[in-house]
């Protein structure tokens, strides 16, 4: 009994139960396929959300008169925060330049201004994972704290909204994706059963030869492995192909994308790790002869 | 060769299958296993080949108590025990020849003794120009034949059949039958299940009967068929 004779004998019932097999790597496939389009969704939409999340700013104004060292002093006190990604200096001109092209045609209101009104300042961006209403609110509180800011402005409404968006769609999207990964499982798992099912007269023959368990349990989970990676391959292929079809036909915005390639993977992975489980729990009903 | 000691079996909640058996079988004996359909037949030979598990009394096979195997020591019993049922059980999707050979390819034969020895075996059957065919090509006295050698090709101890015929034709029947009188006066201990009182009329040997579960009556004296064919008459 060899490794050689097991892997003959899995490719030898692949092919005679190919009509068997190719129905369960079909439902195996479309169930992959299902999951696969929930997590391009989820994937993609977490992006759109990351995108919103980017624009999140926290303003700290600070005191006129400044020389270059404290404001220096100030943005590296800034930078030791962890949450804080980036940190832009905006001058008190280059305020009063943006107002004015806010402004456009009517500049003109802004002449009797005698001196410019307008504070310096730093523009301040949230690392990722810090984007929340809370966090925001605690990053803003210390940034308040520094001497030289004279006051912190963040658009506080804007940000419980997006809070509560991004809360509903993390909650809705677990759920989800827990049912689809659930029924996947279940479909997955109850046709392998049944492919194992229908070849009990096989597997009890060969135990009453005097084959031990390992020996008949061995070519199935070569196939059941098989089975499992070309099915979630299969459905990754196919997905991709709906993927470039319906980004040719709709124009998908440049940051939508395919699934990355780790989790292409582990999808396969997952896959062919489903055989081999599926493979071998149904068969330890049927080994009992 | 095989031993039985006060065996009981019992199916869970029915009367028992078995009550109360014991005989001794010698190496190189011919015995018939015989009784209506229901008597236990069946489940006696499953006994013995440990595909049930012995409700009371002890079983021994070739040496082997049957009762204390540990599951894992299950195959190495059946690879001493050539069993032929009566619907053939063969594996539809695989060759006479992969059919037969299975049974040296699990004891890790190197694969040309396999093939020479499935050959000569298929050959003793007279079936190795079917080699490549498929099971359900074949009639029913050529499965049974495939069968046969699949439970000859490890050259067992014992061979156990049940019902081995009843599914074929009697003309078919005697030519099989002469198959276990050869594999027998080759030294392996034969005992074949059947209620065909005509076959063991014509080929007499030791026969053990069952009814409901008890063995009724055991002529272990008459080893000699030209004995038993005087007292069956």
């Amino acid at each position: 009994m060899n490794l050689s004779f097991s892997l003959r004998l899995a490719g030898q019932n692949l092919k005679s139960n190919l009509a068997l097999h190719a129905v369960s790597v079909a439902i195996i496939s479309l169930a992959f396929l299902i999951l696969g389009v929930f997590l391009l969704v989820a994937t993609n939409l977490g992006k759109v959300i990351e995108r919103w999340g980017e624009s999140i700013q926290i303003s700290a104004y600070l005191k006129d008169n400044l020389d270059p060292g404290q404001r220096e002093a100030i943005y590296r006190r800034l930078m030791t925060l962890p949450e804080i990604k980036q940190a832009d200096y905006i001058s008190k001109e280059q305020a009063l330049g943006r107002f004015k092209s806010m402004l456009r045609g009517e500049a003109d209101l802004l002449e009797g201004l005698g001196e410019n009104p307008l504070p310096a300042s730093f523009e301040i961006r949230l690392a990722p994972g810090f984007r929340s209403l809370e966090q925001v609110e605690a990053v803003a509180a210390k940034v308040a704290k520094l001497s030289q800011v004279r006051e912190v402005e963040y658009g506080r409404e804007w940000l419980k909204n997006f809070t509560s968006l991004l809360r509903l769609v993390k909650l809705a999207g677990s759920v989800v994706g827990v049912l689809i990964f659930a029924a996947a499982l279940f479909i997955i798992s109850n046709t392998i059963k049944l492919t194992v099912y229908s070849r009990r007269d096989e597997i009890g023959i060969m135990k009453l030869v005097g084959a031990s368990d390992f020996t008949i349990r061995l070519p199935f989970l070569i196939e059941g492995v098989t089975a499992g990676a070309v099915a979630s391959g299969l459905a990754l292929l196919l997905l991709w192909l709906l993927f470039i079809l319906l980004a040719r036909q709709l124009g998908l915005p440049d940051f939508v994308s395919f699934l990355p390639g780790p989790l292409c993977a582990g999808l396969i992975l997952a896959g062919a790790g489903l055989g081999v489980f599926g493979s071998s729990v149904s068969f330890s009903e049927f080994l009992r002869v | 060769m095989i031993e039985l000691y006060h065996v009981s079996k019992a199916y869970e909640r029915d009367s028992p299958a078995l009550s109360d058996i014991s005989f001794k079988v010698d190496k190189g004996e011919f015995v018939y296993l015989t009784g209506p359909s229901g008597a236990g037949k069946t489940t006696l030979l499953k006994l013995l080949f440990a595909a049930e598990p012995v409700s009371e009394g002890q079983i021994l096979v070739n040496g082997r108590n049957v009762n204390t195997l540990r599951p894992k020591s299950i195959p190495q019993l059946r690879r001493q025990i050539g069993v032929v049922f009566q619907d053939f059980k063969l594996i539809h999707h695989w060759t006479v020849y992969q059919n037969v050979a299975f049974v040296l390819e699990i004891l890790g034969t190197p694969r040309k003794e396999i093939k020479r020895k499935t050959w000569l075996t298929l050959k003793r059957v007279q079936l190795q120009h079917k080699m490549d065919s498929y099971p359900l090509k074949l009639s029913g006295g050529e499965q049974q034949r495939v069968a046969i050698a699949r439970a000859l090709v490890n050259d067992p101890v014992i061979l156990l059949a049940d019902e081995p015929t009843g599914n074929l034709d009697p003309d078919i029947t005697l030519e099989i039958i002469r198959f276990f009188f050869d594999i027998n006066s080759r030294g392996t201990t034969v005992m074949l299940a059947t209620h065909d009182k005509q076959l063991i009329r014509q080929f007499p040997r030791r026969v053990i009967a069952l009814e409901r579960g008890r063995l009724v009556s055991d002529n272990a004296e008459i080893s000699n068929p030209e004995l038993a064919r005087e007292v069956l008459r």
